[in-house]
């Protein structure tokens, strides 16, 4: 039942979509209302995870949205419009943390380390123990300390539920970098959750 | 590939966030089937990547939406009007094109000896043909220049 449903719901979405991004290609107002519905709180948590801070999170939404408006005749029909949306939240928010907080961008535009991590021993339990937490604030405490290239994998990937060469679209990556830094920033959110485990506990 | 304890547990994490391909996902369903240490920790990826896609989302405020429907709005119509300022201009810039060359046999034959004795003497057709392509532009620039001023008055006021 649901794979029917995807199945005609789907290519549906996207047409109304396609419609709408043409709309506004043709300068029709009109269109940023369901445009900006469908993406603003996506958009938006996107930009808060990968500069962590709300008022340059909403000076960077708005910037966006203004580049999208500028640069929607250029936009090519036959790619996804989701990744060249977010790809224009990336390159506008690389350019401000490279110009504002440049210690910020740590590991987002080196390459990535080759690098091989050991949990502690007590690593599982201590994981099993945060997660039976549930303490969501948890979580999000653990994504906020790691690099900015690591939150912004994770956010994609989890929280946009993109796929993974979308994701290599919006970054401008090859595939294999992708998974390499998804990996590890699994591994490194890990990490920080079983090392905020104990202290939590400890409360 | 492989396929050993060692080289599954590697793709665990990827396995747990969908980032396999068929056959490597298979590959570890099959290990973590047999292999309860491989499945344990499967079992944990798969919580820790439960535990990120429940992240609670922010929302951005309704006055920020509504800030950048406008301003997006107003740049769009800028954008829009900038386009069509530019097909104009080609447009324009085509027609009196067209326009000279077609008026400049008219321009000869009311001239008519005037110009002749002239090009007989400069001995050059291209000489007043260019210059009188120059009139024309320079009519065509005050044009703009005039229209740019209004569209400077419409927007201000």
């Amino acid at each position: 039942m649901s794979a029917a449903l995807m199945s005609w719901e789907e290519p549906l979405a996207r047409t109304e979509l396609a419609a709408e991004v043409a709309r506004l290609r043709q300068g029709d107002p009109e269109a940023l209302d369901p445009l900006l519905a469908r993406y603003q709180n996506r958009l938006y948590r996107y930009l808060l995870r990968l500069v962590r801070d709300q008022a340059t999170a909403e000076d960077l939404f708005q910037q966006t949205w203004l580049r999208v408006v500028e640069k929607v005749h250029q936009y090519d029909a036959l790619r996804s419009f989701e990744a060249w949306l977010f790809a224009l939240a990336h390159n506008l928010a690389i350019d401000h943390l490279r110009r504002y907080r440049p210690e910020s961008l740590d590991e987002l535009l080196s390459p990535d380390e080759p690098r091989h991590r050991q949990f502690p021993s007590a690593g599982p339990d201590a994981l099993d123990r945060a997660l039976r937490l549930e303490r969501a604030g948890m979580v999000v405490e653990a994504l906020d300390e790691l690099p900015a290239v690591y939150r912004e994998l994770l956010s994609l990937r989890f929280e946009e539920e993109m796929k993974l060469v979308e994701i290599a679209e919006v970054l401008d990556v090859p595939l294999s970098t992708v998974k390499t830094r998804l990996k590890r920033g699994l591994e490194r959110l890990r990490e920080r959750l079983v090392n905020l485990a104990p202290r939590e506990m400890g409360q | 590939m492989k396929n050993g304890h060692e080289a599954i547990r590697e793709m665990l994490a990827l396995a747990a966030a969908g980032a396999l391909d068929e056959k490597e996902a298979r590959l570890v369903e099959e290990h973590a089937a047999n292999c309860t240490d491989c499945a344990a920790e499967l079992e944990r990826w798969q919580s820790l990547a439960g535990a990120l896609r429940r992240v609670p989302t922010p929302q951005p405020s309704k006055e920020l939406i509504a800030r950048v429907r406008a301003q997006a709005e107003w740049k769009l119509a800028e954008e829009v009007e900038r386009r069509r300022d530019t097909r104009v201009m080609v447009l324009l810039l085509l027609f009196s094109w067209t326009v000279l060359l077609v008026t400049w046999p008219m321009v000869r034959l009311v001239g008519g000896g005037a110009i002749s004795w002239l090009e007989t003497s400069l001995g050059n057709l291209w000489f007043w043909l260019s210059g009188y392509m120059l009139v024309g532009c320079l009519a065509a620039g005050v044009a703009i220049l005039f229209g740019l001023r209004e569209r400077g008055a419409r927007r201000a006021s």
